[in-house]
This record gives C-alpha cells, sequence and structure tokens, in this order.
C-alpha cells in the first residue's frame, strides 16, 4: 500500500519531477558557477513572476490557459513607451504609465472576454488568435501610424530614420530603467535571514492566536500549518546558503530587489484576496459547472469577462515590471512570447488547465527560467555548437507546453478507466 | 386578504416554428398545495415549466400566448431571474449541484452571505469576503428544518444520490421568499425508498403553505402524495382532477390517450415459430443516461418487436449494446449460437443490421453523397459493389449508382440524384437513406430506433410501411424501438416496455392503452393476470 501511494504521489506530480529531473541535468552541464546561476535566477523570478501571476483568474474559471496576455502586456508596453514619449520618469511617470495601461487593458479584456464567451470551450486556442491579431495592430499603430499627423511621436530619437514608425529598440530613460528595482535592495543571504526571523515571529503570534482562542497545543500547530511550513523553508533555505559555500559566495552577491518583491507580493495578497469574495466564489462556481452557475442566476458571460479584464489588467502590470527590469523595450518583440512564457511556466509548475495555484507559479517559475537560460549553455558545452544550444531554447519554451499538457493526460487516463469500472459493476448489481 | 391561487396560468398557447407544443392550458395552485404533472415525454411538460421560469428558448422563439398570474397579480417573467425574484424555484432532473463544493455552498449558492470590507463600498457587493461560518449555520439550519443529520461542511460529491436530491430542496427552502416549488422528476434517479423519504418531506414542507408543482412518470407517488392531477397530452390539458377522485388506471389512460386509434398493416395474429433469431440473457448495458439492466428478452424468427419505454428509461440501450456501441455484460444469442457483442463487424457478417437513432451523429456521413451513404456498410461488410480488375478491388460505380437509384424511388426519397450531399436532406430523406443502407445489407435481423424521429407524416408512413415490406417478403426479423407508442401498436406483433433500466413486461398491441401507461411508470402489477404475455423464461 506503502509503495502504491508513493505511486501515486509521483504521478500526480509527474510533470514538475520531470522538469526537476531535467533542470538538475541542465544545470550541471551548464558549466556555470553557482553565482551566476543564482543571481540570474533571482532576476528572472522577480521579472517574470506577476506576469505567471495573471494567468490564474481564468483557470479558475474554467477557461484554460489565457494565452492573451499578450494584449495585457502590450497595453502595458503602450505604456511605457507613451511616458518615454512624453519624458515623464520616476515614481509620477510610473504610476500614469500603470494608469494608461490598466484604462487600456481593461479595453483589450473585455473584447477577448467577449470573444470568449462566443468561443466556450476554445477558449485557448482563441487567445492564441487573438494574440496574433494584437500583434498585428500594435504594428499598424506604432510601425504605420506613430509619427504621423494621426499619432504624433513628439521625441524624435524614437522614431526610426525616416520619421514614420517607431525604432526597433526603445532605450528608456534614467526614470524609467530599474526604477522598482533600484529603490531598495538587499543581499539574498540578508533576505533570508530577515525572512527566517519575520516568518518565525508570524508563526508564534497565529499559533498564541490559535491557542488563545481556546484550542489545545497541538491543533493550534495544526491549525498554524502554513505559517510553519512558510516558515521551514525559509529556515531550510537559509542553512543551505549558509552552509555549502558556493552558494554563500552566490548568496552574498545576489541581489534582492526587495519593493519588486513588495509588488509581486501586493498582486498575490490580490489574487487571494479575491478568490475569498463574492466574485471569487462566482468565478468558481462558473469554472465547476457553468450550467450550474447560469440556472443559480449567476451572470456566467459576465463573469468570465471580469475574469478576463483581471487577468489581462495584471498582465499589464507584469510586463510593466518586466520592462522596467530591462531597461529597453524591443518594441515589436518583446510582447509577442510573452504568453506562451508564462503559460509554460505555470504548466511546469504542475497546474493543469484546470487548476494552478500561487505556489504552482513560483514553483513553475523557478524551473521554467532555470531551464530557459541553462539549456542553451548545457546545449553549448555538449555539443560544441552555439545553434543547437539556440534550438534547445526554442525546444524549450514549446517542447515544454507539449510535454507538460501530455504528461497531464496520461496523468488523467486511469481515473477515466476507474470509472468505468465502477460503473459497470453498479450496472452489475 | 390572501388570494386563492398562488399561482394561475390562463390560455398559454405556444408554438416553434409555426408548430403548436402547447394549446389553451390553464394551470392552478393554491398555497401549501402539491400539484402532480402528468404527460408522456413531449406532451408540453417541459415547455410549460420553461414559460413559467422565462427561459430564453421561449422568448427566443416568438414568446408565448396567454396570461401567468402569480399571487394574484398578472406577471410579465422574462428571465428565471424574474422567477427568482417572484419566489417560484426548481429542483432540476439533473443535481444543480457543484460536487467540489460543500453543502453550505451548495445551498447558498450565489446567495452567500458576505462580510463587509472598505473594497466592498467602493466598488460593489461582489468584492465582499464570504462569511463561511454564518453560511454554514444557516445551511445547518434548513438542513434540521428538513430532518437532515448532516455536516454542512461536507462535500456535496461525497454523499449518496438519495441525500442530492435533499441539499436542492434545501437550497430553495433557504430562500426567504419562496412560495412554489417546480420538481422536475425529483424521484428519477431515487430508490423507492429514498424516494418515499423524500416525498414525505415534500408534504412536510407544503404543510408550510409552500405549494409545488411535481412532474413525474411515477403515476403511485402521483396517487400517494399529490393533491391534485394535471394531464397533458400533445400540448393539451386533458384532465385536472383532485387525486381522490381519479385512479391510476385513468390517469394512465388520459396520458396516452383514450381511443386505440391506429391502422394496422400487419395480420392481427400472426402464428411463429417457436424458432428465437435472438435471445438476450441478463444482458446490461451501460450506455450513458440510458442504463439497461439485466435484461432477458426473445425474439422469434419472422416477427416485429417493438420496444417502448419513456426517455432514458433505457429503451434505446438494447439495440446499442447488441451492437457493441456501449460496454454492456451478459449473453447474446443469434440463431441459438453465442455471439461476440463488442466484435461489431463480425455481429454485421451474422446478418444483423442497426439503423441508429442518432442519425446525424452515428446513422449518416452527412458530407458524403447519398450514394456512399447507401452502399458503405455493404462495402465494407460484404464487399459488395466493388468489382475485381487484375486482382486489385475497385468500386463499383455503376453498380452502386443502379442500386442508389432503385433505392430512391423505392423509398421516394426526394433528393436531385444520388450524389446530392446527404447533410442537404429534410430529416425524414435522412432516414430514408438510413434505411437503405440497411436494406442494402439484406440483413435477417434488423434493429431500428426511433426510426420516425422528427419528420414528417409522409416519410412516417413510408418508412413503416417498408419495415412491413421487408418483413413480410423477405422474413427479416425486425426490432423497432420508439418513442410513438402508436406507430409501434401498428406494427409489431408484441411490444416489450422497458421502464427503470429493466424490461418489465411484454404486451400486444391490442392490450389496453391503461396498461401500457401503467408499465411505463413501472407499475408492473397490472391487476389481471393471463393477458399480458409475461417475459418467459
Amino acid at each position: 500500500m506503502k509503495a502504491d501511494k508513493f505511486l501515486a504521489v509521483l504521478k500526480s506530480n509527474a510533470v514538475t519531477i520531470f522538469f526537476i529531473i531535467l533542470c538538475i541535468f541542465s544545470t550541471a552541464f551548464s558549466g556555470q558557477s553557482a553565482t551566476f546561476i543564482v543571481q540570474e535566477l533571482v532576476s528572472r523570478l522577480c521579472r517574470n513572476s506577476v506576469l505567471i501571476l495573471s494567468l490564474l483568474m481564468p483557470v479558475l474559471c474554467g477557461m484554460g490557459l489565457n494565452f492573451s496576455i499578450v494584449l495585457g502586456a502590450a497595453a502595458g508596453q503602450i505604456g511605457l513607451i507613451l511616458i518615454t514619449n512624453w519624458g515623464i520618469g520616476g515614481f509620477t511617470g510610473m504610476l500614469i504609465c500603470i494608469l494608461i495601461a490598466t484604462i487600456i487593458s481593461v479595453l483589450f479584456g473585455i473584447f477577448s472576454g467577449f470573444l470568449f464567451n462566443k468561443t466556450v470551450g476554445q477558449e485557448m486556442i482563441t487567445g492564441i488568435i487573438v494574440g496574433y491579431f494584437a500583434k498585428g495592430f500594435f504594428d499598424l499603430i506604432f510601425l504605420i501610424l506613430a509619427g504621423t499627423k494621426i499619432f504624433p511621436i513628439g521625441n524624435p530619437e524614437l522614431l526610426l530614420a525616416g520619421g514614420v514608425g517607431l525604432k526597433n529598440t526603445i532605450v528608456f530613460g534614467e526614470g524609467v530603467r530599474y526604477v522598482f528595482d533600484d529603490v531598495f535592495k538587499l543581499s539574498l543571504i540578508n533576505c533570508l535571514l530577515y525572512g527566517v526571523y519575520i516568518t518565525l515571529a508570524i508563526t508564534i503570534v497565529v499559533i498564541l492566536i490559535h491557542k488563545i482562542k481556546g484550542n489545545k497545543w497541538k491543533d493550534a500547530l495544526i491549525k498554524s500549518k502554513t505559517m510553519i511550513i512558510v516558515f521551514s523553508c525559509f529556515l531550510i533555505c537559509f542553512l543551505l546558503v549558509f552552509l555549502i559555500p558556493s552558494l554563500f559566495t552566490a548568496g552574498l552577491r545576489t541581489d534582492v530587489p526587495l519593493f519588486t518583491v513588495l509588488l509581486i507580493a501586493v498582486v498575490c495578497l490580490l489574487n487571494e484576496f479575491l478568490c475569498k469574495t463574492k466574485l471569487g466564489q462566482d468565478i468558481r462556481t462558473c469554472g465547476l459547472d457553468m450550467q450550474v452557475a447560469s440556472a443559480s442566476g449567476i451572470k456566467v458571460g459576465q463573469t468570465r469577462i471580469i475574469a478576463t479584464v483581471i487577468s489581462t489588467i495584471i498582465a499589464a502590470w507584469g510586463q510593466i515590471i518586466f520592462l522596467q527590469n530591462m531597461g529597453l523595450v524591443n518594441t515589436y518583440t518583446s510582447h509577442e512570447q510573452v504568453g506562451t512564457y508564462a503559460v509554460a511556466a505555470l504548466l511546469v509548475g504542475g497546474a493543469s488547465i484546470h487548476k494552478a495555484t500561487i505556489k504552482q507559479v513560483f514553483v513553475g517559475a523557478v524551473l521554467f527560467h532555470l531551464l530557459f537560460f541553462t539549456m542553451p549553455l548545457a546545449g553549448f558545452n555538449l555539443f560544441n555548437d552555439s545553434q543547437i544550444g539556440e534550438y534547445f531554447r526554442v525546444f524549450v519554451s514549446y517542447g515544454v507546453i507539449a510535454i507538460s499538457l501530455a504528461l497531464h493526460a496520461w496523468e488523467n487516463l486511469p481515473k477515466v478507466k476507474a470509472k468505468k469500472k465502477i460503473k459497470s459493476d453498479v450496472v452489475a448489481n | 386578504m390572501e388570494p386563492k391561487y398562488i399561482l394561475e396560468m390562463h390560455g398559454i398557447c405556444k408554438e416553434y416554428s409555426g408548430n403548436p407544443v402547447l394549446k389553451n392550458v390553464d394551470l392552478r395552485i393554491r398555497p401549501g398545495e402539491i400539484l402532480a404533472l402528468v404527460g408522456e415525454n413531449g406532451a408540453g411538460k417541459s415547455t410549460l415549466m420553461n414559460i413559467l421560469f422565462g427561459m430564453s428558448v421561449i422568448h427566443s422563439t416568438g414568446g408565448f400566448k396567454g396570461e401567468v398570474l402569480f399571487n394574484g397579480e398578472p406577471v410579465r417573467i422574462s428571465s428565471p431571474l424574474d422567477a427568482m425574484k417572484c419566489g417560484i424555484g426548481m429542483v432540476h432532473q439533473e443535481f444543480m449541484l457543484i460536487n467540489g463544493y460543500e453543502i453550505s455552498e451548495n445551498i447558498k449558492l450565489n446567495r452567500e452571505n458576505l462580510k463587509k470590507n472598505i473594497l466592498q463600498k467602493i466598488l460593489g457587493n461582489k468584492l465582499g469576503i464570504l462569511d463561511r461560518s454564518q453560511m454554514r449555520s444557516e445551511s445547518l439550519a434548513v438542513l434540521n428544518e428538513l430532518g437532515l443529520q448532516l455536516e454542512p461542511s461536507t462535500i456535496t460529491g461525497t454523499l449518496p444520490v438519495g441525500l442530492k436530491q435533499f441539499i436542492e430542496i434545501a437550497r430553495e427552502l433557504d430562500k426567504k421568499n419562496i412560495k412554489l416549488i417546480v420538481l422536475d422528476e425529483p424521484t428519477a434517479v431515487l430508490t423507492e425508498n429514498e424516494a418515499e423519504k423524500f416525498l414525505n418531506c415534500v408534504k412536510e414542507v407544503s404543510r408550510k403553505g409552500i405549494s409545488f408543482i411535481f412532474i413525474t412518470h411515477r403515476l403511485k407517488e402521483v396517487k400517494a402524495y399529490a393533491d391534485s392531477i394535471v394531464i397533458l397530452r400533445d400540448g393539451e390539458l386533458v384532465g385536472d382532477y383532485s387525486t381522490e377522485s381519479i385512479s391510476i388506471e385513468r390517469i394512465s389512460e388520459l396520458m396516452i390517450g383514450r381511443t386505440v386509434n391506429f391502422d394496422r398493416s400487419v395480420d392481427n395474429d400472426r402464428k411463429f415459430s417457436e424458432d428465437y433469431e435472438l435471445e438476450l440473457k441478463n444482458f446490461s448495458v451501460n450506455m450513458p443516461g440510458e442504463i439497461l439492466k439485466n435484461a432477458n428478452l426473445k425474439i422469434r424468427k419472422g416477427e416485429i418487436l417493438g420496444i417502448a419505454g419513456l426517455a432514458g428509461h433505457g429503451k434505446a440501450a438494447i439495440a446499442n449494446g447488441i451492437m457493441g456501441l456501449y460496454p454492456s455484460m451478459g449473453d447474446i444469442f443469434l440463431k441459438g449460437k453465442k455471439i461476440d457483442e463488442t466484435d461489431t463487424l463480425q455481429t454485421l457478417l451474422d446478418g444483423v443490421a442497426f439503423v441508429s437513432e442518432d442519425r446525424r451523429g452515428v446513422g449518416l456521413l452527412l458530407h458524403e453523397s447519398i450514394e456512399t451513404n447507401v452502399v458503405i456498410s455493404s462495402l465494407r461488410v460484404y464487399n459488395k459493389f466493388l468489382r475485381r480488375i487484375l486482382g486489385i478491388k475497385f468500386y463499383d460505380r455503376k453498380a452502386a449508382k443502379n442500386f442508389t437509384e432503385e433505392m430512391i424511388k423505392r423509398f421516394d426519397i426526394r433528393c436531385t440524384g444520388p450524389s446530392q450531399e446527404v447533410g442537404r436532406l429534410s430529416g425524414g430523406n435522412q432516414q430514408k437513406v438510413c434505411m437503405a443502407r440497411a436494406i442494402a445489407l439484406h440483413p435477417e435481423l434488423l434493429l431500428v430506433s426511433e426510426p420516425t424521429r422528427g419528420i414528417d407524416v409522409g416519410a412516417k408512413k413510408r418508412i413503416l410501411d417498408e419495415l412491413v415490406e421487408m418483413n413480410t417478403r423477405e422474413g427479416t426479423t425486425i426490432i423497432v424501438t420508439s418513442s410513438e407508442l402508436a406507430e409501434l401498436r401498428s406494427i409489431c406483433d408484441r411490444i416489450a416496455i422497458v421502464s427503470g433500466g429493466e424490461v418489465v413486461g411484454i404486451l400486444s398491441p391490442f392490450d389496453d392503452s391503461y396498461k401500457f401507461g401503467l408499465l411505463m411508470s413501472g407499475i408492473t402489477d397490472l391487476g389481471e393476470k393471463g393477458e399480458s404475455d409475461e417475459i418467459r423464461d
């Protein structure tokens, strides 16, 4: 029985385990120092988390993985390009940028939400196509119209030599580049240390609250399980970094942009808050059974549009965080792959098109991005050919989606069989 | 003053694209009354309830004529939400429950208790946080009111089917303004014991002044629990009685139709030898929505056997199971030889042909020509319509075309020619194509499911005549599954009745109408023995 249970756990986490193994191999063969890998990982994690978080709501609403976050990303980009054009920077500039991006992404979200309502059951493929369409539309405005009388651009440095159309690469000004990242930085090892202190304090408070409420010690401990787990994670990470010399150096040299981390935390909390509200309950009901939802008077179409809008807005914020960290934007391509990469990362974290959690977002972000930048290096080291390394990068981003979807399908297979058996037993009796 | 009736519907007429489905129907319910609404499938019960609930299907097809008064006042119900606001609730035939939710979440679905917070004040109620403890305690109160000992935090999916129905009632009762609850075949999925418990509970609730419209096929329950009975037949109101004043037999007779009005096109009393063409022993089929349990049937050579029953009771499963389209158990003997029903090709080779009730899905290749559709089975099974040239098989276009033209003439298929796409034909003509294909196989046993569903009168007659023709001229044994009892009675030698997944009896087409009604509603005790041809075994 124990072996069965173990196998069941293995099977239900097959996707994640497969990618953990892949990550271990590609990290080992990449031939990079721990410092490089940790630095790269931390910065990629901060850059990409919000974009992946934006996928959660549509999954909860039963619409699968929202590839149309490309629209949100485009909205974020539009905001950044506009403030660069106007020459506003700093926090005022970013606030204006976020405001513009939010308004545009609400419109985009309503648009794709309407489309999704017309194509119930095919939201994912619709999302992909909407993404392509958005790209065309974006190009029309910024390549053909920008700089003409219809859409004047005041800052000639942004334009191509001919005076029409934006440059392929736009480098942001001082007030935009790293604006969130540079607010407050702390080395990784200190972060972990403070993390241990803070979570320990919170854990003790939570346990005491439960105790005061009249639970026994044992119950109080059980009820504060989540906090204890979070605390243990921090403790283990800290100990690992502290005790392993190469990681210790990496921990000292890696800076964590704490303000960005705070922004990510706010988005997580917002997501959690929404899940607990009436709106969240409606979204969940629609996701579990649209028919039951509409029979109980929930406006299914409206709820699905709201879920899409939330997703698109968060994606816009995510793209702003992403680009301020990059410091520049590839005008016509930066938003193109956002959907694919975010979806791939979420799937690697163990999410499926029916269920996705915040935990899976972060596990997926770590694994996918680790793989994403070590794979080409490992490929280069193994075959001594940078073309093959590039091939691996492409394989990782698209292959991940195919492999994890296939593995999820495989996970679900035996369940169907078991159900059939039960049914035939019922008939037999 | 309280009005006399909680709900009055006057002169309700409704037609779907010129086809009347409700003709001048009246309905009245007093507060606290349990009114049973009975009728065959397609009698108009669901349409009537859809009107009451303002379902979009009614309004998108041109609305209805007539007047609805609720609590003595005329109301315009144009959406299910309006119905809910009036205080009309519904317990659906399929559970409208979310299995992953706990009981309290299901009871409070879309009426969740909310805790206030700042965002909610700014952005509206949707952002209030669910007050789970309040939801649970209120749910517990309702469950107790129903006499149920259930923990509201239990996950609904883990409950037995019998209890789920109670959760639905609890949900309706939890609505404070509820005055009328429609129960759509609430006992269809329950065992007798569970149904009794459930209906006692309904009775108890009705004493508190809440009215019920009770839709069911189980006439015994109607007799035992309803206060009054409304009977619909073909969209017409054929009876409005108080329960005491009418017998089960009479209800059944009214449901099916008073007079036996059909033209027999087969000799009345044909004799058959005791050679069995087909025997089913403990045959169970797991067809979703049409589950068949332990059926025993013997079909004599050369007879036409009808299979009748209500939708969802398993009659469709017999033919589908024999053809191996759904997982099944038990034994099938074809001319005394056991066959493996999972090997559909072998079954076809043994001389069995099947015309599916799912014409457009299983029955036809909609984008192919009439010719292809007619010959495909024989081509596949018997290698007919093939020509050998140098040892290689080629499609014999000429033979196929000739045969198809012959069939078009014989069935009077209205088309532009053998090459017309089948998907463009009308339903009746499509059905004729299905029949033609079966004939091309020259089967010894033909299984026909719902041959006349959704087709016009002329085509109906043609198809039934053709069935009789095949039977008398070629001696084909035929099993016809149909919801149209009158048609079965016009061509069959015997009619097997399926109810609740079991073959409950075999009747002669000349038996009284009420017997058919009783058997279909699962009452096997017909009072007089001997007249009906019981299951032989």
